[in-house]
């Protein structure tokens, strides 16, 4: 009896002690840093008091330290808002997904491009239609950037613009005597002409190229080309043959459609049949774009405008061109966006600070290379195009070869738009290894993967 | 005196083993001093060209470090303490003391290390938010002072386990409280288990990513593994400095492991005691 | 609607989602001692009558005592900080839960969808499977062999033990990119070896077949926690057994196999759970090394479901997953644990 008692006691104690540890915690929370969402829904907002916002990013040191430069010049500019800066160095996606799953969301943040539809088209983005009316800035930004709840419904926007570009190795072009792949899409090369190109920069340990007699496949030197085996590469070449991962309802499986597997086999040709490509195994043990070029090991490589940045850097000679094409010449947009979340206490500054977040006079990114801007002026404005291109950075070729590429023929990736992509991805990029290893021809792929594609479709966001 | 045979085979077993295993860690450093360019040069070069020495200074500097240093070294402190004092309590209740449902209470702490921690992240999150504790470093500690995880618990109470148990049964008759017992006898007997327990928890915390990526908002709060992070980025990573970054956050595990591994000297626990 | 404290919260406002927070909890502990108190008391009385107030029955009434004492750091911390998500994780199992939508009961579907429509659910058994039953018996074997050798006396130990637990430091994503090269079929460092004794090459890692191999491979670099535990346990074998096999003339051997072996099997216990759990709990390399390729071949369990819920944000499906995880490697223990009895031997009495 006694022990029991002595139990009781002690366990009571300790129990006592812990809520009251808990509750205690819990008193302090309302004046911790972190309840911007959390605090009492009662009290409205005192228009004297300063606006707390949180913004979250992702990115390199390089990012970090020019978006907080960006922050620090917003709050300096605007003493009624404070924006506070959270940089997350890895994992987003399992980040914003718990904080969404438990209602800890920033007021801005980034977005990958999937969870932006889907949250949107669920209602967990701010709606921008009332901000949008009354300011020309969000009016007229590419059209590939918006993100639409609905039809008409603006959520939000890509943080930046991104194309898919060719960069090259110039003096691998001069000194074979080949002409510069060009920088206009209008003078895009076709797909049999690149093939050339490409077989002409190939060499083999003995300096015979892939388009010489006795050329060795395997021990080859330097390649034509390389490319990744992701959306960033088939995305575009499908788009320019006219083909897609469904039709326009995104109802319908079409990667089995004669446009898709011609381009499809036409990059399987490159690797195994004319062998101008590292394929699959060889590019794991490469590093990263332009210390291929810059090392001689890769003549061409298909990278997004983004490299611009590490290009740039580089100490090589580099151009930039367009992408070959099918039928015609198009690239696909790809980028993060940024949204603001629908439950925000703040809407008014948080899109104060959204329009800010971004805006080329206001962020270093533009200028070094990493981000093109979204807003169509920089495109078009000689002062604006000016205020972020003039300089080492962007070479001359920059203003056709990125610039009118994104503003006249870039697409928004199929991938951003389609419900359900990250469960379609995860039964496509299995597939396509087939084709990337050499296992099987891109048609028997691409039918073979219509019945485990067809019933994960699920329709498409609204893009317009 | 002569080497026996047997001797040299251990040697020769030992430094051929050495070789092999100290590649990763020569990898490593010959990559910190690399230019980004040269760390993926194939067939490998093992001979940096320049010595890239600033990818030390540079990486350092770029990264508040002795920040992150401060903060990691906070955590470590309440932490490996929590770990330490309430696993060795808890695994001398289980390993020696008879009480209604141990059996049961241990199978439970057994089974909360079979869920993987995908599906419980989100609610743990969701516990320490209710608690007002986001953006601190509670989330990251406390849990220490409660028993510091199953898997100290198992194995300190393995090792408890296996010292005889007169030992204890003749202290409690000349009527020793269990803490004296555990104090006196066992703490001592398993040393070797202890220091184990407190490495564990050391490079646990210390190479602990997810913890602070999601606890942790504020940059004044993070720790060397979300620093060294940070020289990732989506489309492009700064290879030299990463390598440089994490040679530097090896470099006190390492001492850790070299000193604390000297308390594993063959012999000197039981003999004496039993015999 | 507790689960869901974030989904649902545009009712509740967050003061009192905490009070009822608080007020489950206070519930649980207080039903969690009045159980605990009633079973002390039927203890209390069958034990009183049988051993009257003797010495032992004052030992054992003070273990109770102190080892509920003792051991309630643990017991709070699964009630404070285990029993909720573990209940929350089993409660989203039997929703369509996806993060930012909705969310239905849908009773059993998920399980249903993981045993009759989800082909990579199998895949990712299969080769999770593979890989604990390839590494657990290698790396124990190794980790054994190594901690051994390790526990000599030899010139320079300090050092050699240091370096036989550098791997398992090494951060990951310098071992990765070591790795890849290891594994390189065309200039990889164990292609050019075969290549130049005359063996057959493989494709390691980029191959469906020997992937995993290739990964088990690996794995048994990385086992300097093991080796450390192994070698732990050998301090506490005591040098008392291995003179008394001297004295009745034993040699190496004898010892190894009368003495270290059994000594070392509560050791050896511990390790073998602990692996069994970690390495059907295998993430790290499928997550940064191979994404699961090629052909999903690497798919590792916990990577399936992980992606499940952070890339497809489909928790409900994630958490079903999980459970069926959990039952597996808990059936698995089941089975070490009851085999246990046959052959890890403890202290007389430690039992």
């Amino acid at each position: 009896m006694n022990t029991k008692k002595w139990c009781i006691i002690v366990m009571t104690l300790v129990l006592t002690f812990t809520l009251a540890a808990c509750s205690g915690n819990k008193g302090s929370k309302s004046n911790g840093a972190t309840s911007t969402e959390s605090a009492d829904a009662g009290k409205s907002t005192d228009p004297q008091e300063t606006v707390k916002l949180k913004f979250m990013f992702w990115g390199s040191n390089e990012e970090k330290k020019a978006v907080e430069g960006m922050v620090k010049s917003f709050n300096d500019s605007h003493p009624n808002i404070q924006v506070s800066a959270e940089h997350v160095p890895g994992d987003y996606n399992t980040k914003i997904n718990t904080l969404m799953a438990s209602n800890e969301l920033p007021d801005v943040a980034y977005l990958p491009d999937s969870l932006a539809s889907k949250w949107g088209s669920e209602g967990k983005l701010l709606d921008f239609t009332p901000y949008v009316g009354e300011s020309e800035e969000l009016q007229n930004r590419l059209p590939m950037s918006f993100y639409y709840s609905e039809p008409g419904k603006v959520v939000g926007y890509a943080t930046a613009a991104e194309v898919m570009v060719i960069y090259f190795n110039k003096d691998l072009f001069t000194e074979a005597g080949i002409e510069l792949p060009p920088a206009e899409a209008e003078k895009a090369w076709t797909w049999d002409q690149f093939l050339e190109v490409a077989k002409k920069l190939t060499k083999d340990k003995n300096g015979k190229t892939a388009a010489d007699p006795g050329f060795d496949p395997n021990n080859i030197d330097q390649y034509g080309f390389s490319f990744g085996a992701d959306r960033g590469t088939w995305g575009p070449l499908m788009a320019s043959n006219g083909a897609g991962i469904t039709d326009e309802t995104g109802m319908k499986y079409t990667m089995n459609s004669p446009e898709s597997v011609e381009v499809f086999q036409a990059l399987q040709d490159l690797l195994f049949k004319y062998h101008v490509a590292p394929d699959l195994i060889q590019q794991k043990n490469m590093p990263d774009n332009y210390v291929r070029l810059q090392t001689r090991k890769v003549a061409m490589v298909i990278d997004g405008t983004w490299a611009q940045l590490d290009i740039s850097k580089a100490k090589l000679n580099y151009g930039i061109g367009v992408l070959p094409k099918f039928k015609e010449p198009k690239t696909t947009y790809i980028a993060g966006a940024s949204v603001v979340f629908a439950n925000t206490k703040h809407p008014k500054e948080a899109m104060e600070f959204y329009k800010f977040h971004n805006n080329p006079e206001q962020v270093d990114l533009y200028k070094i290379g990493l981000w093109m801007p979204v807003e169509t002026k920089y495109y078009t404005d000689p002062t604006a195009i000016d205020l972020w291109t003039k300089n080492d950075v962007h070479p001359p070729e920059w203003k056709t070869a990125a610039m009118d590429y994104a503003l006249k023929y870039s697409v928004k990736a199929p991938t951003s738009s389609l419900k359900n992509w990250p469960e379609m991805n995860t039964k496509i990029t299995p597939a396509l290894e087939m084709i990337w290893t050499n296992k099987k021809p891109a048609k028997e792929v691409l039918d073979g993967l219509e019945k485990e594609v067809q019933p994960l479709l699920q329709g498409k966001y609204a893009d317009k | 005196m002569a080497i026996s045979p047997a001797r040299m085979l251990v040697y020769l077993i030992l430094i051929l083993g050495s070789v092999v295993m100290i590649f990763p860690f020569l990898w490593l450093m010959r990559s910190s001093l690399m230019e980004n360019g040269q760390i993926f040069i194939f067939p490998p070069q093992w001979i940096p060209a320049p010595f890239m020495w600033s990818n030390f200074s540079e990486a350092l500097t770029t990264v508040p470090f002795a920040l992150y240093f401060k903060n990691t070294m906070t955590i470590e402190l309440f932490a490996v303490s929590g770990v330490l004092i309430t696993s060795i309590m808890s695994a001398y209740s289980f390993a020696r003391l008879k009480w209604p449902g141990r059996d049961f209470i241990f199978a439970l702490l057994l089974g909360s290390m079979m869920l993987p921690y995908a599906v419980t992240l989100i609610p743990t999150f969701m516990l320490w938010k209710s608690l007002g504790a986001l953006n601190s470093f509670l989330p990251l500690t406390v849990p220490a002072w409660f028993g510091g995880g199953a898997f100290n618990i198992f194995l300190l109470r393995q090792f408890f386990m296996s010292i005889p148990k007169e030992l204890d049964e003749a202290a409690y008759m000349d009527g020793a409280r269990p803490f004296t017992v555990l104090w006196k006898i066992i703490v001592p007997l398993a040393k070797p288990a202890l220091i184990v327990v407190v490495i564990f928890s050391f490079i646990d915390v210390w190479n602990d990513f997810l913890g602070p990526i999601i606890y942790l908002n504020s940059d004044d709060k993070f720790t060397l593994a979300l620093g060294l992070a940070t020289f990732k980025g989506l489309y492009n990573a700064q290879w030299g400095y990463l390598m440089a970054a994490s040679a530097a956050i090896v470099a006190p595990i390492l001492l850790l492991f070299f000193f604390a591994q000297r308390y594993f000297i063959e012999g000197i626990t039981l003999t004496g005691i039993k015999g | 609607m507790f689960f869901f404290v974030g989904q649902t919260s545009k009712k509740i406002v967050p003061k009192q989602r905490n009070r009822g927070l608080i007020r489950l909890f206070r519930i649980a502990l207080q039903a969690i001692i009045r159980v605990s108190t009633k079973r002390l008391n039927i203890q209390q009385d069958r034990k009183g009558t049988s051993r009257m107030r003797t010495k032992s029955s004052g030992i054992s009434r003070m273990e109770r005592k102190w080892g509920i004492i003792f051991a309630l750091p643990p017991i709070l911390g699964l009630l404070c900080f285990t029993l909720y998500p573990v209940a929350a994780s089993f409660f989203y199992s039997l929703t369509d839960w996806s993060i930012g939508n909705d969310w239905q009961m849908v009773g059993m579907d998920n399980y249903k969808t993981i045993f009759t429509g989800d082909p990579l659910f199998r895949k990712a058994l299969y080769a999770t499977t593979y890989y604990a039953l390839g590494s657990v018996p290698i790396g124990l074997v190794v980790a054994f062999a190594v901690a051994m050798l390790l526990n000599q006396k030899v010139k320079g130990l300090s050092i050699f033990r240091t370096i036989f637990y550098l791997p398992t430091i090494v951060p990951s994503i310098a071992n990765t990119i070591l790795w890849l090269w290891i594994f390189n079929p065309d200039f990889g460092l164990l292609n050019s070896m075969l290549k130049s004794v005359g063996l057959p090459t493989s494709q390691w890692v980029y191959n469906e077949s020997t992937a995993i191999p290739s990964l088990i491979m690996m794995s048994s670099w990385g086992v300097g926690n093991t080796i450390l535990i192994f070698l732990a346990g050998l301090q506490g074998v005591p040098a008392h057994l291995y003179e008394a096999v001297e004295v009745d003339g034993g040699n190496r051997w004898h010892k190894f196999w009368h003495i270290t072996i059994p000594c070392m099997t509560p050791t050896i216990f511990f390790n073998l759970v602990m692996a069994l759990i970690g390495t059907f709990q295998a993430f790290n390399q499928a997550y940064v090394m191979t994404e699961g390729g090629p052909n999903n071949s690497t798919l590792f369990y916990v990577y399936y479901l992980y992606r499940k819920a952070f890339t497809e944000s489909k928790i409900g499906y994630a958490s079903a997953l999980a459970w069926v995880l959990f039952i597996i490697i808990m059936a698995l223990t089941l089975i070490v644990f009851k085999s246990s009895k046959r052959w890890v031997h403890y202290e007389e009495g430690g039992r």
